[in-house]
């Protein structure tokens, strides 16, 4: 793909003229910023990803998404019958998205 | 197929917007704070070699590979997404799925932000990575049905069938405005600009990019204003006819749309305070979602009584 | 080689600014001087160039400006500011300096790693490998760093520690980060340092400590001493803190507007009353999302001073009403309220104290607009002390 080159090219070109004239090409080594105090542990830990749940309604969703690309393309030829099912399909998850609002899936801390 | 120059030339023009972009953001800001509004116009030339002669630098037990690729990634995956923004008559390559194309490309983004972020081996920059996460989330659903609605219209996945459907009709920004608002926001929100930078706010020191310093930092910021000027292309032949107009040339029109909707999103950037990722939220799934469906269903119903 | 001096002509530098306690004058010499050059500054000191600390002769600041200068990468600059006087020069001075690309290579060179000082580099760490500019600053107290605890293993990368995990209010176990904000942080009160530990980005624990205090002088309120018009001085202090709640809230234009007006307000310039200020006003004041995305923070009820009542928003909203009163009515000056500075400083302590209690159970971004719609100015804590002693839980004088 040519453009595929001509971006990776572009980027190479990039990052080389920044090592040609980098002031130093020593990489930095240090502690993460933390006002002005030292570090007391590394970063990465186990994050609580408190919105776990709409995660998982949003996989739901994104499964659907996969049919209905395809099914743009035929809603023409197959008419009505096509876009009832679609739309009741949707409504069923609508109906899940409610659900999950009620129960306070969007709403954190 | 792709000729070397078509791409050459796509990827230069999204350059200069990009540049464009930058220069026109730095001087809002000028302007708010009372400094000399001429210097706007080379910062991001300044800004770039400041960048590149600077020293790279790392945290200590970070994860470099991740957060090197992930800030190259973004600008990657913008101009992978000119792939698709028709030119002309013709995209660069006019591919068949151009929308799932360019859905792909912008998703991509989730990926470059969280891997900088999480490989920064910094709180900031582990918890910009999560809001992100929660962003895209919220926003990608009401993006995808937004685009859905587009192809639904058009009876078509392919760019340009989609810009020549609206030849010699309401643009679809008329017809689906729901969708058009939808995916403005969209735009903002994959590319975390103005009120959806919260990934990169201030109150975690720039979350993601706390870290990154010299030509990693260029090319992460870089690639985030031309994510900004892809999406805002690609709302031409989604929503605004793409080259229809009087007088001008095709081409010519496609670059004043273009410009018009980048200029938007950079005043709206200035003009708008940030809005808190759990807020959004909740908006987002609760209200622009069923907009979104609301409007696909329409759009749908138009379609099947004849009238687009 | 000729490019790079070529490339080093170009940037517009990014300072980041360490202000001490007791250094408010000078904080915002800077903060006007950078903005009228139309200079930007870094959040975190990993993008940049020059590093300006002002005030800050007291030990404890000094091993967190070392801290800090450690971790920015070359071409760096370091300014020590004094007064307010030679700012132009010192911050003209590290502008050439940055263009210095012989000395500047060589200031890479020697620049410190962190691996360095695990592993071996200890002599040349106790050394005194002082770049010139950096002046004489106390390297002692940082050799021996915190994170050497009991828990140091050798296997983790530069000595430090993985997080340990403890429950959570869901009953997850889950890793503790501790996390610092100040002394050293952009947009924060000087002076205060609050330390968290956060699960996930959700306030776990917190505690607030105000260091270097009290100092002798409050910038704010021998300005209001000294002035004519003490409204101008009260708008000028709102403003400070409003362009700062702005930031956090990472609203950038209207914040740099905000500090605009401030300045103005400072000089006594007679363009106050401009229309761009007016229009500033109404924007934030009308901003719908501001109020949605930032209402409910932080609520105060009744027990609380006066002046802290009510929820973040509400705050902000009175800083924009003080700034209000003093555009509007600035030829017929009513009387100004006498207890300004001592409302300050009570507002100061009670801050310190109510903190903790606020900040746990919110979410990052939440806890730091708390902070900011309060902006307590720590300097004023001396007043308290001075004056007759007021009741630490003294209900607004």
């Amino acid at each position: 793909m040519v453009l595929l080159g001509v971006a990776v090219l572009l980027l190479l070109v990039l990052y080389g003229l920044s090592s040609g004239v980098r002031i130093s090409h020593r990489v930095l080594c240090r502690e993460a910023f933390m006002s002005g105090l030292p570090v007391r542990e590394h970063a990465v830990s186990r994050f609580h990803v408190r919105w776990y749940l709409i995660a998982i309604v949003f996989v739901v969703f994104d499964m659907e998404m996969v049919f209905m690309y395809p099914w743009v393309l035929v809603v023409r030829e197959t008419g009505a019958g096509s876009v009832v099912e679609m739309f009741a399909f949707l409504a069923v998850l609508v109906a899940a998205v409610i659900y999950a609002w009620r129960e306070g899936v969007f709403r954190w801390t | 197929m792709t000729s070397p120059w078509n791409a050459l030339i796509a990827v230069s023009l999204l350059g200069g917007f990009s540049y464009a972009a930058a220069s026109a953001s730095v001087l809002l800001r000028h302007r708010a704070s009372g400094a000399r509004l001429a210097a706007a116009w080379s910062a991001p030339t300044r800004e770039g070699a400041r960048l590149l002669v600077a020293q790279r630098s790392v945290v200590v037990g970070s994860d470099r590979a991740l957060a090197r690729i992930g800030s190259a990634l973004l600008p990657l995956a913008a101009i992978m997404a000119v792939l698709v923004v028709p030119l002309g008559a013709h995209a660069i390559s006019d591919l068949s799925v151009g929308v799932v194309w360019f859905n792909a490309m912008e998703v991509l983004a989730w990926a470059a932000v969280w891997m900088v972020g999480w490989g920064s081996n910094a709180p900031w920059g582990v918890i910009g990575a999560n809001r992100f996460l929660a962003q895209g989330l919220s926003y990608e659903l009401p993006h995808m049905f937004a685009l859905i609605t587009v192809a639904v219209g058009a009876n078509s996945l392919q760019v340009n069938q989609i810009a020549a459907a609206q030849h010699g009709q309401l643009w679809f920004a008329l017809t689906m405005p729901a969708a058009f608002i939808v995916y403005l926001i969209s735009i903002m929100g994959f590319s975390f600009w103005g009120p959806f930078d919260q990934s990169v706010g201030r109150d975690i020191v720039g979350g993601a990019a706390s870290q990154l310093s010299g030509v990693d930092r260029l090319a992460f910021c870089g690639g985030r204003y031309l994510l900004l000027t892809v999406g805002s292309a690609m709302a031409v032949p989604f929503f605004l006819g793409g080259e229809a107009g009087p007088l001008l040339p095709g081409w010519a029109w496609l670059l004043i749309k273009t410009a018009a909707v980048l200029a938007v999103l950079v005043w709206v950037g200035h003009r708008m305070p940030p809005i808190r990722m759990e807020r959004f939220a909740e908006i987002s799934w609760m209200v622009l979602l069923p907009a979104t469906i609301v409007q696909a269903l329409a759009v749908s119903i138009f379609v099947l009584v004849g009238w687009m | 080689m000729d490019l790079t001096a070529v490339l080093l002509r170009l940037p517009v530098p990014r300072i980041f600014v360490v202000s001490a306690p007791g250094s408010s004058a000078l904080r915002l010499a800077i903060e006007r001087e950078t903005r009228a050059r139309g200079w930007v500054e870094a959040l975190t000191p990993a993008n940049t160039d020059i590093l300006v600390v002002c005030g800050g002769d007291g030990s404890f600041l000094a091993d967190s400006t070392e801290q800090i200068w450690r971790q920015v990468p070359c071409p760096r600059a370091y300014v020590q500011v004094t007064t307010a006087r030679t700012l132009a020069q010192q911050l003209d001075d590290a502008q050439a300096a940055l263009r210095d690309v012989a000395a500047l290579r060589e200031d890479a060179e020697r620049h410190e790693h962190f691996h360095d000082r695990e592993t071996g580099g200890h002599e040349m760490d106790m050394g005194g490998t002082d770049h010139g500019d950096m002046g004489d600053m106390d390297r002692g107290g940082m050799g021996d760093m915190d994170h050497g605890d009991m828990s140091m293993s050798m296997d983790v990368p530069g000595g430090i520690p993985m997080a340990d995990r403890g429950s959570d209010r869901d009953g997850l176990k889950l890793d503790r980060l501790h996390v610092a904000l100040g002394p050293a942080l952009p947009d924060w009160p000087t002076g205060l340092i609050v330390r968290l530990v956060l699960q996930g980005d959700v306030v776990q624990e917190a505690e607030t400590e105000a260091i270097g205090l009290p100092v002798g002088s409050s910038f704010w309120l021998e300005a209001e001493r000294d002035a004519l018009d003490p409204i101008r001085v009260h708008a000028a202090a709102a403003a400070d803190s409003l362009q700062r709640f702005l930031s956090v809230a990472g609203w950038r234009s209207a914040a740099m507007t905000g500090r605009l007006l401030r300045d103005e307000l400072l000089a006594s310039a007679p363009s106050t009353a401009h229309p761009r200020f007016v229009r500033w006003m109404r924007t934030v004041r009308r901003s719908h999302t501001l109020r949605w995305s930032i209402s409910g923070l932080g609520e105060l009820g009744p027990d609380a001073p006066v002046g802290l009542r009510g929820d973040a928003y509400s705050r902000s909203m009175r800083w924009l009403d003080e700034i209000a009163a003093a555009i509007k009515a600035r030829d017929a000056d009513g009387p100004a309220d006498a207890t300004w500075g001592s409302q300050r400083a009570e507002g100061a302590r009670a801050v310190v104290r109510m903190l903790p209690s606020l900040l746990i159970g919110q979410e990052f971004a939440g806890g730091r607009l708390i902070v900011a719609s309060f902006d307590p100015d720590l300097e004023t804590l001396h007043e308290l002390d001075a004056s007759a002693r007021m009741p630490a839980d003294g209900s607004g004088s």
